[in-house]
């Protein structure tokens, strides 16, 4: 293989792509939608969470004796009513935010009763639930007093030790899922360009020009890189434009603070999808080559994009019995395995033979497909006006017959 | 030695015998005319020289050894089924190509220059290849195949589309071709458009040769000893004259085999009463040739202008 005619069909395949309008609209209009879409909902949500005015305590029961504040200044700041109605008008002229009615039996039933002019705010709500416990705990140590009224963290760790997810920190896994989702669509949709551009050079006659200027694994390797290389420049830039979502959005939505990122993951993820995007691209573009119209290409692609997607339409049984065989088997499966494995991930510890196994049948099958890919792209690649038969497709890939 | 040597060829698809048996060679520095009717195996002849289809049985060398991958980008090859990439402009599709052949970009993009100036086409430099029209495009398509001055050109049908101006300008190319040495091969069936071109030739018909050499040998040796002439007054009997006809407004004379032409014309510009106003050698054109032979070995007139589809597709 001459890399030099390979980078060639690269650089033209990668350029005349990346040029279209769509493709330009899709990669950088979408990014910037999301970044002023999150920075609008992080400015209307903060706006909204931010509770500016005190809020009225009522203590019918007598359960608070000292009813003081907490010493974070950035708190919510609360201040006690004699009765019910006062706290009521104090919402009502909009002197409070809101106003908590502790029941005269409080004691015995824990009833308390909130109002509010609108939406009750959580941050209303979570602020009471602190000023309550500080007050409480009055009469304890300073430093009790502090942890009695904090939140705790609940942190869920595997046996194994080799997985965690807390409150706190559940996006940590939550994001990279998404973001090997969005991975995996970005490499299908990628792959399924490969049908589009063998059947592109059949329509347009340019194939036997090609043919007898470079070999068919030059070609195909040149285009199937441009293709991952397009699809990739996509995620660089969905990428770029999430980091910047996620720092607007962390400075705005306490959930999103103590993210970060889980490298690992993300590193186990383009591992897998790399043979696996070979592997679709490769029976792909065997597809465009055995048949001479898009649309019966695209019927045949459907074979390999559905089993693709199984994982996500079989997410439940992953989900709810994340080692079950089902799991196992979707493991193992080349084309199911990217997919299965990041969801997995999320949930449970996979053995390490399975990832071993599960690593090596991929590329095993990149290989193999990349190479049958060529084989029946030989034998269909000048076949305008009819589709190869199967038995063809059998004969090219045994042996080559032309 | 010879640059292309195909050696007892044959191929088969199917049911279809689309080769039988065809041997030619192929020098350096002349135009070799692979000619013969719409579906008699020329294109499958030339696909199995460029390795695209393997013969069923036969040799194949090119430029002294089994075809390879190295060996096309020294091969210049102008295919039937034309293409171009639509949707780039002119310039930027025709360097895509001429790289792909393993030139430079900035070599590959003077070459094509020079070409788009010969052709006529530089002001089209910068249109998108679907805004050409059809004589353009096929133009085009021949910078494709020159562009990388490669050593062995191959013109399937080199002038489908094209109008008498430009069939002009790329015969000059191949003219110039020759004469700088390379090889040409020229598949055709407009078998017309190319006698005055072709240095040897084979003709094909049905997947088998019938006919290879030297186009002027081949030519006498199917002119009979005739003459055509077209003179200004009664013609009468000529001396050694053994038959006369008229013929597309001149008249058709056999002369008998101790007759020479030169003697004829000698008569006849003797004779007071007339005026010669045309004199030639009666060869026979290489339509009239092809049907003389398939008759022969068939008893039937072919139909040259079958729409047969070739072999393959």
């Amino acid at each position: 293989m001459r890399l030099r005619l390979v980078w060639v069909v690269l650089k033209s395949e990668y350029l005349r792509r990346v040029k279209r309008r769509g493709y330009l609209l899709s990669a950088l209009l979408v990014p910037l939608i999301i970044i002023v879409g999150v920075a609008i909902a992080g400015f209307l949500g903060a706006s909204a969470e931010t509770v500016t005015k005190p809020i009225a305590v009522v203590d019918q029961a007598g359960a608070l004796s000292s009813a003081e504040n907490l010493p974070n200044p950035n708190d919510v700041q609360f201040v006690a009513y004699p009765d019910e109605e006062a706290a009521i008008a104090a919402v009502n002229d909009g002197t409070v935010d809101a106003a908590f009615v502790l029941a005269p039996d409080y004691a015995t039933t824990r009833k308390v009763t909130a109002y509010s002019a609108g939406d009750l705010q959580r941050g209303a709500q979570d602020g009471f639930r602190r000023y309550m416990r500080w007050n409480l705990a009055a009469g304890l140590p300073e430093d009790l007093r502090a942890r009695a009224s904090d939140e705790m963290d609940l942190v869920a760790r595997s046996l194994d030790g080799t997985r965690e997810m807390s409150e706190s920190t559940w996006p940590n896994v939550v994001i990279p899922f998404i973001a090997a989702m969005l991975f995996f669509i970005t490499v299908i949709g990628s792959a399924s360009d490969a049908v589009r551009a063998v059947v592109d050079e059949k329509e347009s006659r340019t194939m036997e020009i090609l043919v007898t200027s470079i070999s068919p694994n030059e070609l195909m390797g040149g285009k199937i890189l441009a293709l991952f290389a397009v699809g990739m420049t996509q995620m660089a830039a969905w990428g770029v434009a999430a980091a910047v979502a996620l720092i607007v959005a962390k400075m705005n939505i306490p959930e999103l603070s103590h993210f970060q990122m889980n490298w690992s993951f993300l590193i186990l993820v383009l591992a897998m999808f790399l043979p696996a995007y070979m592997i679709t691209a490769g029976l792909l573009a065997a597809a465009g080559a055995a048949t001479t119209e898009l649309r019966e290409a695209q019927q045949l692609a459907t074979f390999v994009t559905l089993p693709s997607m199984l994982p996500a339409i079989l997410s439940f049984v992953i989900l709810t019995n994340p080692n079950g065989l089902a799991s196992t088997i979707m493991t193992l499966f080349p084309l199911t395995a990217p997919l299965t494995v990041s969801m997995r991930w999320a949930f449970t510890s996979i053995p390490i033979w399975q990832l071993v196994a599960s690593f090596v049948i991929l590329v095993a099958s990149a290989v193999g497909s990349i190479l049958l890919a060529a084989r029946v792209f030989q034998a269909g690649m000048l076949r305008f006006g009819q589709r190869l038969s199967w038995q063809e497709i059998r004969q090219a890939v045994q042996g080559g017959s032309r | 030695m010879a640059l292309v040597e195909v050696q007892h060829v044959s191929k088969r698809f199917g049911q279809m015998q689309a080769v039988r048996d065809v041997s030619l060679e192929v020098d350096q520095g002349e135009i070799f005319g692979l000619l013969g009717p719409n579906g008699a195996g020329k294109t499958t002849t030339i696909r199995m020289m460029l390795n695209i289809f393997r013969p069923d049985s036969g040799t194949i060398i090119m430029m002294g050894g089994p075809m390879n991958e190295d060996k096309k980008a020294r091969i210049g090859y102008l295919p039937e089924e034309r293409g171009l990439y639509r949707e780039l402009p002119l310039l930027e599709c025709l360097v895509y190509l001429a790289q792909l052949k393993g030139v430079e970009k900035a070599a590959a993009e003077k070459s094509v220059r020079h070409y788009l100036e010969q052709l006529d086409l530089a002001e089209s430099a910068n249109k998108k290849v679907k805004d050409l029209s059809r004589g353009m495009q096929q133009k085009a398509q021949i910078i494709a195949t020159v562009a990388h001055e490669p050593e062995l050109l191959i013109y399937d049908e080199p002038f489908q589309g094209l109008d008498p101006v430009n069939v002009r300008r790329v015969k000059d190319l191949m003219e110039e071709q020759r004469a700088s040495g390379k090889a040409i091969i020229m598949s055709t069936h407009q078998m017309n458009q190319v006698e005055a071109l072709c240095d040897r030739i084979l003709l094909v018909n049905r997947g088998e040769g019938v006919l290879y050499g030297r186009l002027a040998d081949i030519q006498s040796s199917f002119a009979g000893n005739a003459i055509r002439v077209q003179v200004e007054g009664e013609l009468g009997p000529v001396p050694g004259v053994l038959a006369m006809h008229p013929e597309n407004g001149a008249q058709r004379l056999t002369l008998d085999e101790h007759t020479s032409p030169q003697a004829v014309l000698a008569s006849l510009c003797g004779r007071p009463d007339l005026k010669v106003l045309g004199f030639e050698v009666a060869t026979p054109s290489l339509d009239d040739i092809f049907i003389s032979v398939v008759t022969d070995a068939s008893g039937e007139v072919p139909d040259l202008h079958a729409a047969a589809q070739e072999a393959i597709t």
